[in-house]
């Protein structure tokens, strides 16, 4: 029972590639096929017994090729086993504070990009792995401490405010390690409310060889009062790099016409480590760093018994793939002579792999189609609600894989809205599609059907617009260049008697305006009748409902279906108010496009408030060096 | 009372050069205002900036060689006599310019090139325009070539901002001998700014566009890796935001995409690169795909909608173990393969020398001692025999019936 209890918290990480199991049936079936003609050519059945050798280097390869093709077909998979433990303890949080030198030393580029932001992605790392309950805040330093942002639980407030610092931002050029650390340690404690971790992030700048050993004694004695745990990370490269300079010519930071260079000084600041009894790393992009940083953070928390479950996934696809490589090993040191012979078959097993990998993210196809025959077979059956919803699920499935999935779902969603005269919902499938096709051919047919949807909707000149543009991407599209006429033809007609209502309503005015002269008074300002206006669906008041507009090719999977029947021009009336949507929406997208455009300079912000920090009232265009502080 | 004198005195100017004219009457600004200078716009730039309490001078400069016809234009006690001008080319000066197309798409940059040539190297050359936010160019030539004569190369870009945008073209001006400035300007082409069309989202960028995409196809298992998507855009309208389908695929912990945008000015107009850094780790072993990146853009020239696509990619990650073992086993066949290419090298080359010199000689000592330098060098030793050679030379490579009856040919050469 309990065999089975495990059985059923097996899962599988990618079940389809469980179909490349039956391909050594194939090739098996074709050996046999092969082998007995073979035989056969060489003595009847009977002698088969004398003649066949027992044991083939042949049978030996298929038996080790097809255990290491099961092994690397079920490693793919992924096979792994859910395991549910009582967690017995937990721990509290931490408050880690990050202390990390932003000198213009941290610009050199021994690190990738360069030695800040190298940090940054690794602190990001460091942070992303905390837990919930654990604070993180983060200072600033070059020759005067700033704070960030405070210790805040909200680890994407504090991403925000890591990425939001950068290389000489600070007001004050240089690095004081010591006094920084010193005012780290010191402001910390009003802020905590867990045991405390420094994680200080430095270059070294600002470190002399030689320690001054009552400061050193000081910062320790600091730390012990407030039983801070101090992590030194140091970032960068014990050989020396020129620091770059964009306003150089050279391109390099020069100081009295040298170039200035920078190295990692790892023994002292192993000496300092030791001095403060603090954990030494040197940053690294290896995966083990982050455990490294996260070990002795972890360590600082108090324990706390707790009763929840954990729920861990033991995979074994590694074990399979190491099983799978050891056979493949051992294939490779069959004997030679045989080996030619096998190419072939390792060839299959080559080409077999390769084509399960590369049709692997496409293996949602075969769910999907399905959905698309629904969806298809609805429209067929003029079923046109639930297609436009088959469409629109089919969508949604499609859309994270196949781009011509995409396209499809979205005509078929707007062609099933159109035959359902819902032609503001047709038209937003068919925009969506005008964009996600991929070949010109179906953005002209997406186009197609926009300019039929619009026209449809006596929206003039945007069907124009879309019918102009079918001709960008398929020159002799008939039908389009037909309703293309068409519709100039309405809609010189539409302005025409646009231009001719201005006229009377201007003359209306006029003869308004000299009666209420000629009675000198004022009747309470009572308007036209707007009832009596000419909408913009009264052109399409003939006998049968239909207007000009049912001479346009419908969209083209319709093309042979029966036309629309007279209700479709009842919506003629709501053009104007889809008209007035679409104006709307694209204001909203300007409007949208013109915020996101908005200069929202959050680091200049912080960078005033560190200035102001430091006693500058004005902003300061460039950093300000200290004597006796080296300014990088 | 009004004065319109200058024109009468000239009537012939070189390219280049401008003219004055002085206007002037009892309501000088008041019939200044109703002047209609349209018919001299299209051949005069028009400068009318100078001016005092009683008078304005107008500066005409004309924009291209050839008759320029001008009729009689009154106003008031204002008015310009009706006469004919020659603009004769300027020898000195040739401007080859390109000027934007006609149609030109809201958002995208115009371009303006001029390729001055100066026959006298000594003349100085440079542009001008609108100083504003929207108006790139260099006053100093991006290109140039000194010979006998002078080539030089200036562009200016106007971002079209709106479709109401007004289009300044710039100018180029030559310091000639006398201490005088020549002005030459660019050709007015009737310009249409078309704003973007309807069924695409105003943010849909217009321009030519090129990336380069670095996505590692090898990664170490919680190892920080990083991908590099360089994307360029030639007189772009914007650099359209590609860190959202950059950190795009399972199995992987996206970190803090960082961006770095330069600008040029080049012969082709403003080109923006935009450098993406996007870090990451693949949380466990195995193999993934990054997703596809997809760029979707209008032409301006073609005005047709342009997919810039980068599929999705494979990506396998291996434990950091696994992995360096792999670099060393992959160095370690390179090695060897590098030794083979080299021993093999070696063998071709003591084959031609051998072949070489057996050809160039029929005398038989002289091709056994070929033959025994060639064995020297392809390790068979120094055997004092033929047949110890052969057996030497067959013991290594096999039984060559070609080369023991050459044997047999030089034995009896030598020992008949």
């Amino acid at each position: 029972m309990e065999f089975l209890a495990e059985l059923r918290q097996f899962s599988w990480r990618e079940v389809n590639w469980l179909w490349g199991l039956g391909f050594p049936l194939v090739w098996w079936l074709y050996q046999a096929w092969s082998l007995r003609r073979q035989q056969t050519d060489y003595a009847h059945a009977e002698f088969w017994p004398w003649v066949l050798s027992q044991k083939s280097a042949q049978r030996k390869f298929n038996m080790l090729a097809s255990l290491a093709w099961f092994a690397l077909i079920l490693a793919l998979a992924g096979p792994r086993i859910e395991q549910t433990d009582v967690i017995e303890s937990d721990r509290a949080g931490v408050d880690l504070l990050v202390v990390m030198d932003a000198s213009r030393s941290m610009s050199a580029q021994d690190q990738k990009p360069n030695r800040f932001a190298f940090s940054q992605t690794l602190i990001e790392s460091v942070s992303q792995q905390l837990n919930a309950q654990d604070r993180i805040g983060l200072i600033n330093y070059t020759a005067q401490a700033h704070w960030v942002t405070p210790f805040t639980q909200d680890k994407s407030l504090f991403k925000r405010a890591l990425y939001l610092t950068e290389p000489n931002l600070l007001p004050l050029a240089g690095s004081q390690l010591f006094d920084s650390l010193s005012f780290a340690v010191q402001q910390a404690p009003r802020q905590t409310i867990a045991p405390l971790v420094v994680l200080l992030v430095t270059d070294g700048g600002g470190l002399n060889d030689a320690l001054d050993s009552s400061q050193l004694s000081e910062l320790r004695t600091q730390l012990e009062q407030q039983d801070a745990e101090l992590i030194l990370l140091a970032v960068g490269k014990t050989q020396t790099v020129w620091l770059a300079d964009e306003q150089h010519p050279s391109g390099w930071l020069h100081d009295d016409n040298q170039p200035v260079d920078v190295a990692l000084p790892r023994a002292a600041l192993q000496n300092l480590s030791q001095q403060l009894n603090a954990e030494y790393l040197e940053a690294s992009g290896e995966a083990g760093m982050l455990d490294k940083l996260l070990t002795p953070i972890r360590a600082k928390a108090e324990r706390l018994p707790v009763n929840q479950t954990k729920t861990e996934q033991w995979d074994l696809a590694p074990w399979l793939m190491g099983l799978a490589l050891g056979l493949f090993m051992i294939i490779l040191h069959l004997p030679k002579p045989g080996f030619k012979r096998l190419l072939p078959g390792l060839s299959m097993l080559g080409f077999g792999l390769f084509s399960l990998m590369s049709t692997a993210p496409n293996m949602v196809w075969a769910a999907s189609t399905s959905l698309e025959q629904q969806a298809y077979q609805a429209f067929e059956a003029q079923e046109f609600d639930q297609a436009e919803r088959l469409y629109a699920s089919w969508l949604e499935t499609a859309q994270a894989t196949q781009p011509d999935q995409m396209f499809r779902a979205l005509m078929g969603a707007g062609n099933a809205a159109y035959r359902l005269t819902q032609f503001a919902r047709a038209l937003t499938w068919y925009r969506q599609a005008v964009l996600n096709a991929r070949q010109d051919q179906a953005r002209a047919q997406a186009l197609f059907n926009l300019g039929n949807a619009y026209a449809q909707l006596e929206i003039w000149g945007l069907a124009v617009e879309a019918f102009e543009a079918v001709s960008l991407y398929q020159a002799e599209h008939v039908k389009a260049q037909q309703n293309l006429t068409l519709a100039l033809a309405a809609l010189s007609e539409q302005q025409a008697k646009a231009a001719e209502q201005a006229e009377a309503e201007q003359a209306a005015k006029e003869q308004e305006g000299l009666r209420k002269d000629l009675e000198g008074s004022f009747h309470g300002g009572s308007k036209p009748n707007p009832n009596n206006e000419a909408g913009s669906g009264a052109e399409g008041e003939s006998d049968d409902g239909r207007s000009e507009g049912t001479g346009f090719s419908l969209p083209e999977r319709m093309a042979n279906s029966e036309l629309l029947t007279g209700q479709d021009w009842a919506l003629a009336g709501s053009a104007k108010s889809v008209e007035d949507q679409l104006k709307t929406q694209r204001r909203i997208d300007n409007l949208q496009m013109e915020l996101k455009d908005l200069e929202d300079d959050q680091q200049a912000l912080l960078k005033h408030l560190f200035e102001r920090e430091a006693g500058f009232q004005a902003r300061q265009d460039k950093v300000h060096a200290i004597p006796g502080v080296q300014p990088w | 009372m009004s004065i319109s004198s200058v024109f009468a005195q000239n009537q012939t100017i070189m390219l280049g050069d401008s003219l004055t004219i002085t206007l002037r009457s009892d309501d000088t600004f008041g019939d200044y205002k109703k002047l209609d200078l349209t018919p001299l716009k299209p051949h005069f730039q028009i400068d009318d900036s100078a001016q005092t309490s009683d008078r304005i001078r107008l500066r005409l400069t004309p924009k291209q060689a050839g008759q320029i016809e001008i009729p009689l234009i009154t106003s008031g006690g204002l008015t310009i006599p009706a006469q004919t001008l020659k603009v004769e080319p300027n020898e000195l000066v040739n401007i080859e310019w390109q000027v934007p197309r006609r149609h030109l798409w809201q958002g995208e940059w115009a371009v303006w090139q001029a390729k001055v040539k100066v026959t006298d190297p000594g003349l100085p050359v440079e542009m001008e325009g609108l100083q504003n936010s929207a108006i790139r160019f260099s006053a100093q030539p991006i290109q140039q070539t000194l010979d006998d004569s002078r080539t030089a190369e200036f562009v200016m870009v106007q971002k079209l901002a709106n479709t109401d945008t007004e289009l300044t073209p710039p100018v180029i001006r030559v310091q000639n001998r006398q201490g005088l400035r020549w002005q030459f300007f660019a050709p007015e082409n009737n310009y249409q700014i078309q704003p973007l069309p309807s069924y695409v989202p105003p943010q849909m960028p217009v321009g030519k566009f090129s990336w380069q995409v670095d996505r590692p196809f090898w990664n170490r298992t919680g190892a920080l890796e990083n991908i590099e998507l360089t994307l360029t855009g030639i007189n772009a309208s914007r650099l359209p935001d590609l860190r959202d389908q950059l950190a795009s695929g399972d199995g992987i912990n996206w970190l803090m995409a960082q961006t770095s945008t330069t600008e040029t000015l080049g012969l082709e107009g403003r080109t923006e690169t935009q450098v993406l850094s996007q870090p990451y780790r693949v949380t466990a072993s195995g193999w993934g795909y990054y997703d596809e990146i997809r760029l979707q853009y209008i032409n301006p020239e073609t005005g047709k909608l342009v997919d810039l696509i980068q599929p999705a990619e494979l990506y396998i990650a291996l434990p950091a173990w696994l992995y360096w073992i792999g670099c060393a086993l992959l160095l370690a066949v390179g090695f060897w393969l590098l030794m083979v290419l080299v021993r093999l090298g070696k063998i071709g080359f003591y084959r031609v020398r051998r072949d070489r010199a057996l050809a160039r000689t029929d005398d038989a000592w002289t091709r056994w001692q070929i033959y025994q330098t060639w064995g020297q060098a392809r390790g068979l030793g120094k055997p004092q025999t033929h047949q110890a050679w052969l057996l030497a030379y067959e013991a290594r490579f096999g039984k060559n019936s070609a080369l023991r009856a050459e044997f047999e040919q030089l034995d009896r050469q030598l020992y008949k």
